[in-house]
């Protein structure tokens, strides 16, 4: 990975090493055709991730990275 | 759901609303609102022509999540985007807001590509910073503007992870580098001399080589095309979408 920035990568990558690596325990949700990928924590699921084929969905506030899913 | 969404912007609004459509009114609003704190885009329908509005802020994130403590634009989030604004017929323009202190080299690169590529009219604005890999962003857009106070900081990649002290190190650097340096000269008025000069200036910044260009000088370098606010983006994305320009 090249990364091209300001910020001191020490800075960026802080609180990451290989002794203390970030484990995520990601969850899938089924909604029509398509599936959210996120988290799960005190009864919530926070959206990380849309996976789609329709580019119209990337659009819909309802599936936004950082977004409480609800199920429709 | 988007489109019922949209359709309610335009919709005209009664001088005195009745109670419950104030309730609706005031619902259209905060989910406006939410959409902007969450998702950094919206579409807006109410003014003259409908427009989107994309906002890359922090780091730009690629193929590896970031921690935690890093603001990041996904690209896997704004790469369809785009394709959806592209192609969807009531979207007129696109407005990008630039804040961001650079990212991922393939990720900026990819988003800035397609941006270069749109046929709908584009129009970006620096405010605060467009650093790094940001350079690229900011000049994708067909016409591009920045605000006095922002800078932009042009400097040399550098690479994390084991480095190897090889001669083929430093051609793939040269390689990665001259990828950036071909889309920024390719996309503005600058010359690919004066971009590797201002990137391998080491009169400038303690820590690093390169140059911070403030907005003024981001404008005589060539970089960007002319100092403006939010009014001189909206005035420029409207006439384009007229074809005025």
């Amino acid at each position: 990975m090249v990364l091209h920035t300001i910020i001191p990568l020490e800075q960026v990558f802080g609180g990451r090493d290989s002794t203390n690596p970030e484990s995520i325990n990601y969850e899938y949700r089924r909604t029509g055709n398509h599936f959210v990928q996120g988290v799960s924590q005190e009864g919530r699921f926070t959206i990380e991730r849309l996976i789609a084929t329709d580019p119209a969905l990337y659009l819909d506030p309802r599936y936004a990275p950082g977004r409480d899913f609800k199920a429709p | 759901m988007r489109k019922e969404n949209r359709k309610s912007f335009v919709d005209p609004q009664p001088e005195f609303p009745e109670p419950e459509k104030q309730d609706e009114k005031q619902g259209e609003v905060q989910e406006q609102t939410e959409q902007i704190i969450e998702t950094g885009g919206i579409t807006t329908g109410k003014g003259k022509h409908c427009i989107h509005c994309l906002t890359i802020i922090g780091q730009i994130e690629g193929h590896y999540i970031l921690p935690a403590q890093n603001k990041t634009t996904k690209y896997e989030h704004v790469i369809p985007q785009l394709l959806a604004v592209e192609q969807d017929p009531e979207i007129e323009g696109l407005v990008i807001i630039l804040n961001t202190v650079g990212g991922d080299v393939e990720a900026g690169l990819a988003i800035a590509e397609l941006l270069s590529g749109m046929h709908k009219p584009t129009v970006s604005l620096v405010l605060g910073g467009g650093h790094s890999i940001g350079v690229p962003l900011a000049v994708s857009a067909r016409k591009s503007f920045i605000v006095p106070s922002a800078t932009m900081t042009v400097h040399p990649v550098r690479m994390n992870g084991l480095v190897l002290g090889v001669p083929q190190t430093l051609s793939y650097f040269d390689k990665m580098q001259e990828r950036i340096v071909k889309f920024v000269t390719d996309n503005s008025r600058i010359t690919p001399e004066r971009f590797r000069q201002l990137m391998m200036n080491k009169d400038e910044l303690v820590m690093d080589v390169g140059t911070v260009l403030d907005g003024q000088a981001a404008v005589e370098e060539g970089l960007i095309d002319a100092l403006g606010g939010v009014a001189d983006v909206i005035e420029s994305l409207y006439a384009m979408i007229e074809g005025e320009a």
